[in-house]
This record gives C-alpha cells, sequence and structure tokens, in this order.
C-alpha cells in the first residue's frame, strides 16, 4: 500500500516552529540570514518535516498516533515555505512503513523507515 | 573512527500544556489526546499528551548545548542536520507537567569526502528515572576550506 500526501508549509512554518521547539535558527525565520548561508529563501526546520512524516507514516497504516516506536530518516535537502510537500508512505509489512518526502522535485526525506507497534 | 563518549551535556525540559498544544498547532497533530485535557483524561490519562515526536522538542536543548559548546569541536554556522533516530518507550507517554531530563553525548565521529559526520545520541528520563526516548542526531559538518 503506497500513501501520498501533499502537505503545504505556509509563510510562517519556520516561524511557528521556532516557536514551539527552540530551534532558533535564523535560517527558518530571516530572509538575509538564509541568503547568507546560501539558500535561496528561509527553509523549513527538518524536524518539521519529520513530524509530516511521521504523521503520514501513521496514517497510512491505519495505526494509533502513540503506537510510533521507532523512526530513522535521512535529511538530503531543504524545503522552503510556501510550497508543496509531496511525502509518500509505503506499508511494507503491518508494523513498519518505508517514508521519503520531495519538494518540487528535491529530496528532502530520504530511506525514512517508521515502525509501528501492532498490538 | 575516533570514539569519546565520555563528555555529557544534559538539559531539563518541564513540559506544559502549553508547550504541546504550540507544538501540535505547529505542526497539523490533531489527534484530541494531544490537543484537549478532557479527552486525554477520557482516554485515562492524568493529563494532556505529547505527540512521540515531541522529543524533537524536550531533547533539543540538550543537543544544542552540546553543539554549541566549542570543546565539541562543531561549529554551527557550518553544521546541517542530516540524520534522525528515535525510539520510544510505548509505556511511558511524555504529558504535561513530566520533566524530562536529556543527556546527550557524542557517540561517533568518521569523515566522508571532506565533510565529517558526528553522531549525538541522547537518552530522556522522566524524574521517576524512566527512560522515555533515545535518539541518534547527526551532525554534517562541512570542512573549514
Amino acid at each position: 500500500v503506497t500513501f501520498e500526501r501533499v502537505v503545504l508549509p505556509d509563510a510562517d512554518t519556520g516561524r511557528g516552529y521556532a516557536c514551539a521547539s527552540g530551534d532558533t535558527n535564523p535560517i527558518h525565520t530571516e530572509v538575509d540570514a538564509a541568503h547568507a548561508a546560501g539558500l535561496p529563501a528561509p527553509i523549513v526546520q527538518g524536524m518539521w518535516t519529520v513530524a509530516q512524516v511521521a504523521q503520514t507514516a501513521v496514517a497510512a497504516a491505519g495505526a494509533d498516533p502513540l503506537a510510533l516506536e521507532e523512526l530513522r530518516v535521512e535529511l538530503r535537502g531543504y524545503a522552503v515555505m510556501e510550497e508543496p510537500l509531496t511525502i509518500r508512505a509505503a506499508v511494507v509489512r503491518p508494523d513498519t512503513v518505508e517514508v521519503s518526502a520531495e519538494q518540487a522535485g528535491r529530496r528532502v526525506i530520504h530511506n525514512g523507515h517508521v515502525r509501528l507497534a501492532t498490538s | 573512527m575516533e570514539k569519546r563518549a565520555e563528555r555529557r551535556w544534559q538539559s531539563v525540559y518541564e513540559v506544559t500544556r502549553e508547550a504541546i498544544l504550540g507544538y501540535c498547532g505547529a505542526v497539523g497533530e490533531t489527534d484530541p489526546r494531544f490537543t484537549s485535557v478532557d479527552a486525554a483524561r477520557a482516554a485515562g490519562f492524568a493529563d494532556l499528551v505529547a505527540p512521540p515526536m515531541f522529543a524533537a522538542v524536550y531533547a533539543l536543548a540538550a543537543v544544542n548545548s552540546l553543539q554549541h559548546d566549542p570543546t565539541s569541536g562543531i561549529d554551527p554556522p557550518r553544521t546541517v542536520h542530516g540524520g534522525q533516530w528515535f525510539k520510544w518507550n510505548r509505556d511511558a507517554p511524555v504529558l504535561a507537567g513530566d520533566r524530562i531530563t536529556t543527556l546527550a553525548a557524542i557517540s561517533n565521529r568518521r569523515s566522508k569526502g571532506g565533510l565529517e559526520l558526528v553522531e549525538l545520541e541522547t537518552i530522556s528520563r522522566r524524574d521517576d528515572g524512566v527512560c522515555v526516548s533515545r535518539g541518534r542526531w547527526t551532525a554534517i559538518v562541512r570542512g573549514t576550506s
């Protein structure tokens, strides 16, 4: 079973996640800081995208969000705001979901594995 | 190749309802056990439940203090987050009112094509000593040239 979900980080996602998480790196909130780091625009926090991937894996498996037991991902590229992010989840076993995320053809999350409790 | 796990960095995080609700709003979590105290209690929890990925919040300060410590050899402006692993204790979901202490240590570092891959390990425990989650955070540090 393959499951696809498109999420749209909005203009305030970087600021909102910074506030909620304590990840105050200015490359997520300030245009100048993003440019200084060689980025085209402020980028979404990787862990915001990982949270989307985890939610998608849970939904794809029809699991309880509290059944999340283990998650492993590689962060391969950045995601900018106001551009759709496509998340793919393949349920390979009842307790195992493989996940990835891309934006405009760029890999953002690669080799994601999520393990869910089945009991 | 070099292994040095002796040095540890610690942070203490007090989980509040406001922090859980703010996190859920920021990432779009809508499960009522994460967003409504009444629903959490009706489901048998003592207070609002934190989504498992909230581990990225309560463990972050220990990771940040390690990365910003000049003795860690990690230069934050040259560093990107390259990988993440979490394992949760399903018998101990984190609730509002919990106090979570996280210890972070460098577990491995190796060079790969001009980059240095530094692996940090975290372990997060409640005040009663129960481990709620473990993490492995891969920092990719670019060369100085």
